[in-house]
């Protein structure tokens, strides 16, 4: 267990396991800490890791996270070779175990988008869904590897910080609502032209005469549908990962005291907690592809009188 | 009031408040889903996906707000 060498306390472990990798740059002149207590005084600005917490805070905003990053990337690139691979093996009559999977999967996202998507014509949507929904579902399936499988090892290698799951970092589902977004906008004036989506933001609910109060109502609409999709998937998975991390917690600080007890009573615990969490794990990656799909038929919306 | 009551009076609230409102809005669906499979049963495989994703969507909130309160309780 990681528990005796950094870190001190159950909340030391907790703060610990919940910082992600931050790649950035440290300001001239920081007071940089060495891992055997010297003190060294940066001539100039320094792109690096950062060490602790002081210095993830001294990095601002122009700092990559590069174990989210790395962990999506890698999912992603597991994604394409699968799917890639089953597509250009394909055969009709002696189809594989992988083939018959996708299948079932692109079957699945094929009805889901024939059901919902009934506005107009794209055929963009159905691979997006797809993608989204294959990809999310990767990602958040690192939710369920033990919280200290990967991390650890790392620590031992000298990463500092590691945060295996890429879908409990809100810059990652940020980008995807925001991706999400643009798409929207994007097939919004695409459709209805600019002056009909100029249209359907002000002339709405209310009718021409209450201009303001339409535009305002319609922007906080459209502002709500990438900010509920991002925070949703977060929360959702941060709070799984949170519960993962105080049941390890509490096998790893109890070991050393009350003996084997208490592991076997985490364990099960955590594994009682991961089969509940499965079903979390779809459920999430199966309503971001939804509502995606379900706000670009809402994108192909034509313009209606009132 | 001490710092460290505040904290578990807060996240003791977070986590009731989380509860009731999860089960209020599971219990609705649920009870809804049955009376439609009641009423209509061959529609029940068009009701299941929908159920899923309102039951998604519900549970989003308080396991938001659960995550929160563990997160008041021992990080911040």
């Amino acid at each position: 267990m990681a528990s005796e060498k950094t870190e001190s306390t159950f909340q030391d472990y907790l703060q610990h396991h919940l910082q992600n990798l931050v790649y950035g740059k440290l300001p001239a002149g920081y007071e940089r800490e060495n891992k055997d207590g010297t003190v060294e005084v940066l001539t100039n600005d320094t792109w690096t890791f950062a060490y602790n917490k002081s210095e993830v805070a001294e990095m601002g905003f122009w700092a990559f996270h590069v174990d989210t990053l790395f962990f999506s990337l890698l999912l992603g690139g597991i994604f394409l070779f699968f799917f890639t691979r089953a597509a250009k093996n394909f055969s009709l009559y002696k189809p594989t175990k992988l083939q018959t999977f996708i299948e079932m999967l692109v079957d699945f996202v094929n009805g889901v988008v024939k059901g919902t998507f009934k506005t107009g014509k794209n055929t963009l949507i159905a691979p997006m869904a797809l993608t989204i929904f294959v990809w999310v579902l990767l990602m958040n399936l690192m939710d369920l590897v033990p919280v200290d499988l990967i991390p650890y090892p790392a620590e031992l290698l000298g990463v500092p910080y590691l945060k295996v799951v890429p879908t409990t970092d809100l810059n990652l589902t940020a980008a995807l609502a925001l991706s999400v977004f643009c798409l929207y906008l994007f097939f919004s004036i695409r459709e209805k032209g600019f002056i009909g989506f100029i249209k359907s933001i002000t002339l709405h609910p209310f009718g021409p005469w209450m201009l303001p109060a339409n535009l305002f109502v319609e922007v906080i609409d459209m502002l709500a549908k990438p900010l509920s999709l991002a925070l949703r998937l977060y929360g959702n998975l941060y709070a799984g990962e949170m519960i993962f991390l105080l049941i390890a917690g509490m096998v790893a600080w109890q070991l050393s005291v009350t003996g084997i007890v208490f592991g076997v009573f985490g364990t099960m615990l955590s594994l009682i907690w991961a089969i509940f969490h499965i079903l979390i794990v779809v459920l999430q990656a199966f309503i971001f592809m939804m509502l995606t799909v379900v706000y670009m038929n809402m994108a192909h919306e034509k313009f209606e009188q009132h | 009031m001490e710092v460290e009551a505040a904290k578990f009076i807060g996240a003791g609230i977070m986590f009731g408040l989380a509860a009731i409102g999860a089960g209020v809005g599971a219990g609705v669906l649920s009870s809804k889903l049955i009376e439609s499979i009641a009423r209509q049963p061959e529609l029940e495989d068009q009701l299941r996906p929908t159920y899923f994703l309102g039951i998604g969507l519900v549970d989003a909130v308080p396991m938001i707000s659960v995550g929160l309160a563990f997160y008041v309780l021992f990080v911040a």
